[in-house]
């Protein structure tokens, strides 16, 4: 680097960065920004302006509402399940682990949902179905409904594996030296778990968690291949409320909804990553 | 003691991991043609498998069509993500941890935001219909 000036890197770097914040802008700013001018249309018939209308429509309509809170009780239930579950195997198998066992892991999530989908549903959903006894008996998957207990099932059988192999991994790159000292001065295993190797695992549980959000919010998919457009009331998600009016040319209602969503967004997203200290400290 | 409930953790794991995977296996080698799903087989057969694989014009030619479109989308996120990524991680802008956090929560959005103002935008800039 010596031969290289600082400043000419700099340069470089920014000229690195610039096709990505080229598309980055083309293809999401720009798009808010059509919709955000879309949303104060009365209709694509009536291009007249309609101000906060759509706003305030989409914040009176239960079923706006309804898909909302559905939203942030899936995002809750989730991203706490799937997180607690892959700290408790990786705990457990991060000594251990091989690199068959790993792919075995990790492998879920490449599975097609289509195909899933319907294993899903002819074991947990049918009326007939082998396992919806023990769902309807057992008394949290009760409370929460077998549909909605259902759906979490497949969300965690697709994304424990590779919570697990990210959280251990971590785990295993941990300074051998730390673990050592703080064994001598008498710390148990679970202490050591909790005061020694948590704190210093901190960016890949905020990563983990980041990713687990992202595939809360992205349910979607799953959501329409088990229940189709109408799903039950308590999975009805803010994306099937955008889908029917998508499918209904409803454009001026559909982004003023997938704006508020975004809104919504960034306020879960924007505190999780500030936590992370995802900027280093120079 | 230990290595044993560790043992008996990866096994139960595997067990949940891979009942999914057995029940496709075995409804995809099954010929009875009886709408119900099962979990065992008396008498499997390969010939669906077999059919899918090389008889069937229209699943080849979708795999094929998938395959293809995966690598220029694998290419050009390889391209971008690099080249953002390295000088993201090197170079701190004045708002780089905002930058990486909108980059981050985009992703969280759902396609039907970005769907129509994309396909309006390709049409304008005239990449429609350009393989």
């Amino acid at each position: 680097m010596k031969s290289y000036s600082q400043k000419k890197f700099n340069r470089t770097l920014n000229l690195l960065f610039l096709p990505g914040f080229i598309g980055f802008c083309l293809f999401y700013v720009l798009p808010m920004f059509w919709s955000l001018m879309e949303s104060t249309r009365v209709s694509l018939l009536d291009r007249s302006f309609a101000g906060l209308a759509h706003y305030q429509r989409i914040f009176q309509n239960k079923y706006f509402i309804l898909a909302v809170r559905n939203n942030l009780l899936l995002l809750l239930y989730f991203t706490a399940l799937c997180m607690l579950l892959g700290l408790f195997l990786a705990v457990i198998v991060h000594k251990s682990i091989r690199g068959n066992f790993l792919v075995l892991l990790v492998a879920p999530i490449f599975l097609p949902s289509s195909a899933l989908s319907i294993v899903w549903k002819e074991a947990f959903l049918s009326q007939s179905a082998l396992f919806r006894p023990y769902l309807e008996a057992f008394l949290p998957t009760r409370l929460l409904g077998v549909e909605l207990s259902s759906l979490l099932l497949l969300m965690l059988w697709q994304n424990t594996g590779l919570i697990t192999v990210l959280l251990s991994c971590a785990l295993n790159s941990l300074d051998k030296d730390i673990i050592d000292a703080a064994r001598m001065d008498g710390a148990s295993s679970f202490r050591l778990l909790l005061s020694i190797k948590l704190p210093l695992i901190r960016p890949t549980l905020v990563f983990s968690s980041a990713f687990c959000i992202y595939r809360a919010f992205s349910s979607f998919r799953e959501v329409y291949l088990l229940f189709g457009n109408y799903p039950p009331g308590n999975i009805y998600q803010v994306q099937n409320y955008m889908q029917n009016h998508f499918n209904k040319l409803n454009y001026a209602i559909l982004s003023a909804a997938a704006l508020s969503m975004t809104v919504i967004v960034f306020a879960v997203f924007f505190p999780l990553l500030s936590i992370g200290e995802w900027r280093k400290k120079r | 003691m230990k290595k044993w409930i560790t043992a008996l953790c990866c096994a139960l794991a595997a067990i949940l991991l891979l009942f999914p995977l057995y029940i496709l296996l075995i409804n995809s080698l099954d010929v009875s043609h009886v709408l119900q799903m099962k979990y065992f087989l008396l008498s499997p057969s390969i010939d669906p498998l077999l059919s899918a694989l090389f008889t069937d014009a229209l699943y080849s030619t979708q795999f094929l069509n998938s395959f293809f479109l995966t690598i220029p989308v694998v290419a050009g996120h390889i391209l971008f993500a690099v080249t953002s990524g390295f000088a993201l991680a090197r170079r701190s802008f004045k708002f780089s941890f905002v930058l990486t956090a909108l980059y981050v929560a985009v992703l969280l959005l759902p396609s039907q935001v970005t769907i129509l103002p994309n396909f309006i935008l390709c049409k304008s800039i005239g990449i429609l219909n350009t393989p």
